[in-house]
């Protein structure tokens, strides 16, 4: 007899039947796949490497707090319940939070485009099939995504916190929490794909929406994996201190608090607030599906509307008109070096693959920051005198969005189009290590304006003024370095993944840190308390950008254009894989892949 | 005069071009002809300097082309066979990217660009990115890119593909007065009318060898066939043309 993965790898390797699984098949696909990787494994194992990111903590969570639910139940046996609830609200909240980075990473396959439309719009296939066949995607997605989610939580925590209620506790705290969990999941996935769906059908500057959602899911995620192991501490007694249990409360009008309730309700809790809570928790998400089912469904018929009439899109505005000023200034008169700084800015302005790229490491950056404020207890009290932990506030945003950029350079952006370069541009030429750094001055140095006037609240005009002016040496600095590890025209090679190599390099990030945001921070804190400490600095700085321009100089005669041979042959960019199987002439099946140029 | 001697490119197994030789000469507009594979292309590729070939060599003047081969590619202009651009980008910016990296003035440039969207009838969309834009509106941007810096060697690939008939004939005049100002031309394509019109000489590939080299009139008379399309049939020697024919039909019918 067959096993059931057997079963399961039959039914997925099999050809389809019909129209609808083959539709329902190319859709699921997509999610998987991305135009700036070289291949769709290197984007299957990125995938699963998120999926892990996400699992593991939330795996190891319950296991750590195995002890503390054991030591209550021993010593405050009346903390369990609130114990049990402050948990279910950091699961909800983390299976809210990791559903929704998901869909962010998704975010363009969550509904149709108008390449979708331009391929499936001349076949002979009903709207209806082809708006089904994607919404059927899309819950197998949300099932499969929230499921691995939810199931690596509830597993341990209902056997953690269900432990005194004997086996039918845990059960029943089993399903509770799986309801909560996968209810809260399908809320947020359907307002994500709601959100999708009527931006790409109303709005010109989706990729912009795109890279603001993925920012502040992912700062989400990170804020959220920084406070759980703060929202609950069990603190042991001794002989001279009293055990303690301190518990984070969630604000009311926190939609976590609808799901809480439904788990309450399964749960079998009493209390009227709880069954409010379900019900509310049941409403909205039935109503946020429906949303996403109707957007999604009029999503299809907009996008058909504009592959049709390609004039009616928007006309575009003139991209980063501040930061491609400043570039030309840094580049001086060489019109190679403008052009390819403008080309930088233009694609870091436009493009969605590497604007995700900076918003992910944005994202790190401001969630050091609130960790840091949390430590000093978030009170305005203790940040309004000038202090490191505030001052270095722009410095590590600048710093993560520095890494960022340096990142998204190794990104490439429709690569097939790099032939521009390959035919139009010497091969060699120290202008592409000008044009590299002053795109990274213009694009950091306004930001760095910008993060300075965050904490203008804080410590004051004048002095976020100054230190306005620190940041803004310090993003300078940044940039030469940037092109010090560059040596090509960003965005026009494949991407090498793991070409970072976060697992050995982490200390270099690490010194960076130091060495970008907390020292300069410190030094700016010295310069603010004894106006003799300013020359220091600014001899400091000075010394620093001269070092790293020399150094640029020379490491800028290696800079060298790719030569084409890499790039023959390259196959056009996929658009949706249909899955129609021919035998080809050796008797086997292949696929047949619907494509477009670029 | 641009001479290509005993041109070979491997692929890894595969021989694309094998010991192909001929001449261009300004003034001419030189047509490249073959089936799918014939070796076009990546010929092509080795002319503009974006493909370096196995054996063989490319001379210009009856100097190596390729010994600097930056300043090769400042006198060379060429439209390829995919319109692979930056989509992201508007055609002016496009146009703008191209004529920088090549170094012309800034005031130039801009009169330079906006003639030839007029003249190409794009002007009014402008404003919109090249994602919007269709083929035909995608190559008239390429066209114009490869002669933006008034090149000495112009080379087309496919370069009337997705244009309108209006701008077909438009262009296929430019390609002649291209070669009329002096500039080596050629033109490589499938349409052979489009050829036979343009072209004053051809090299009709087949499996990456030559198999005819010469004037569409000559080829014409010592074949003693009416057209280059039969000239063409009767080269790269198509086979069992109505047995494929009618194997499509029945394989489309059952």
């Amino acid at each position: 007899m067959a096993g059931p993965l057997t079963v399961l790898r039959r039914v997925v390797t099999r050809p389809p039947r019909s129209p609808f699984e083959t539709l329902c098949r190319a859709f699921f696909a997509q999610f998987f796949g991305s135009e700036s990787a070289t291949s769709d494994e290197q984007v299957q194992r990125a995938m699963i490497g998120v999926l892990a990111f996400l699992i593991t903590p939330a795996l190891l969570t319950p296991i750590q707090m195995a002890s503390s639910f054991e030591f209550a139940a021993v010593r405050f046996p009346a903390l369990l319940e609130p114990m049990t609830r402050q948990m279910a609200t950091v699961y909800i909240t983390y299976s809210m939070v990791g559903v929704g980075v998901i869909a962010a990473v998704m975010w363009d396959a969550l509904s149709f485009d108008r390449r979708d439309a331009m391929v499936l719009g001349p076949l002979p296939l009903r709207a209806s099939t082809v708006i089904a066949a994607k919404l059927t995607a899309l819950a197998a997605l949300l099932l499969i995504v929230a499921f691995a989610v939810n199931v690596m939580t509830a597993v341990p925590f209902s056997m953690v916190a269900g432990n005194h209620k004997a086996a039918i506790g845990v059960v029943r705290h089993f399903l509770a929490h799986m309801a909560a969990t996968m209810t809260a999941s399908v809320f947020v996935f359907g307002l994500l794909v709601t959100l999708r769906a009527m931006v790409g059908g109303v709005s010109g500057r989706h990729v912009a929406t795109a890279s603001i959602l993925r920012f502040l899911l992912f700062s989400a995620l990170l804020c959220f994996m920084v406070f759980v192991p703060m929202a609950l501490r069990v603190e042991p007694g001794g002989r001279r201190r009293q055990a303690s249990v301190q518990m984070q409360t969630i604000p009311g009008w926190s939609p976590t608090n609808w799901f809480l309730g439904l788990h309450e309700w399964v749960r079998g809790s009493p209390g009227a607030e709880w069954d409010g809570g379900a019900r509310r928790a049941i409403a909205f998400t039935l109503a946020i599906t429906a949303s996403a089912v109707l957007t999604t469904t009029a999503g299809y018929r907009r996008q058909l509307q504009i592959a049709l009439t390609p004039s009616a899109t928007d006309a575009v505005r003139s991209a980063a008109r501040l930061p491609r000023l400043i570039a030309r200034l840094v580049t001086g008169r060489s019109h190679l070096a403008r052009a390819v700084a403008d080309f930088i800015l233009t694609t870091l302005a436009r493009s969605s693959a590497q604007q995700a790229t900076i918003a992910v490491n944005a994202a790190l950056g401001l969630t050091l920051v609130v960790a840091s404020l949390f430590r000093i207890g978030g009170d305005l009290a203790h940040m309004t005198p000038p202090r490191t932990a505030v001052l270095w506030i722009p410095l590590v945003l600048i710093y993560t969005v520095a890494i960022g950029v340096r990142a998204a350079f190794f990104v490439p952006s429709e690569l097939a189009a790099s032939w521009t370069f390959r035919f139009n541009a010497p091969l060699r030429t120290t202008g592409y290590w000008s044009a590299t750094r002053a795109a990274a001055i213009g694009f950091l140095v306004p930001m760095s304006l910008v993060a300075s006037a965050l904490i203008a609240p804080l410590i004051g005009i004048r002095a976020a003024a100054w230190h306005a002016v620190i940041v803004a040496a310090v993003a300078v600095l940044l940039a030469e370095t940037i092109a010090l590890t560059v040596k090509f025209v960003p965005f026009t090679r494949r991407y090498e993944p793991g070409h970072a190599k976060l697992k050995t390099r982490w200390p270099l990030y690490l010194i960076g840190l130091f060495v970008f945001a907390i020292w300069p921070a410190r030094a700016a804190l010295y310069a603010g308390r004894d106006p003799g400490q300013v020359l220091r600095l600014a001899a400091w700085l000075l010394a620093a950008g001269i070092a790293l321009e020399v150094a640029g100089r020379v490491h800028a005669r290696s800079w060298r254009l790719d030569p084409l041979e890499e790039f023959q042959d390259e196959s056009p960019i996929a658009v949706l894989d249909i899955g129609i199987v021919l035998p080809n002439e050796v008797g086997h099946d292949r696929g047949l892949v619907g494509s477009s140029g670029a | 005069m641009l001479a290509v001697r005993r041109l070979t490119k491997h692929y890894g197994a595969l021989v694309a071009v094998h010991d192909v030789s001929f001449e261009a000469w300004p003034g001419e507009v030189l047509g490249l002809l073959g089936p799918n594979g014939s070796g076009k292309s990546t010929t092509v590729k080795i002319l503009t300097g974006l493909l370096r070939q196995t054996a063989g060599t490319v001379q210009l003047d009856r100097a190596d082309a390729f010994a600097d081969l930056d300043a090769y590619k400042r006198i060379v202009g060429y439209v390829p066979e995919e319109p692979h651009l930056y989509s992201y980008l508007t055609g002016p910016e496009y146009l703008r990217l191209i004529g920088r990296l090549r170094g012309l003035p800034n005031r130039t440039l801009d009169d330079k660009i906006d003639r030839f969207l007029q003249l190409l009838g794009i002007y009014d969309d402008r404003h919109q990115t090249l994602a919007s834009y269709s083929k035909g509106m995608r190559q008239k941007i390429l066209i114009a890119a490869s002669v933006l810096h008034n090149p000495r060697i112009v080379i087309l690939d496919e370069p009337f593909s997705g244009l309108d008939v209006s701008a077909a004939r438009v262009l296929k005049g430019f390609v002649r007065a291209l070669a009329d100002a002096g500039k080596i031309v050629i033109f490589s394509s499938h349409v052979l009318e489009v050829v036979e019109q343009v072209c004053s000489r051809v090299v009709i590939l087949k499996d990456g060898r030559i198999v005819g080299l010469d004037s569409v009139e000559h080829l014409r008379t010592t074949l003693r066939l009416p057209s280059l399309d039969a000239v063409f049939a009767s080269l790269v020697a198509e086979e069992h043309v109505a047995e494929r024919t009618s194997g499509l039909v029945a394989a489309m019918q059952a």
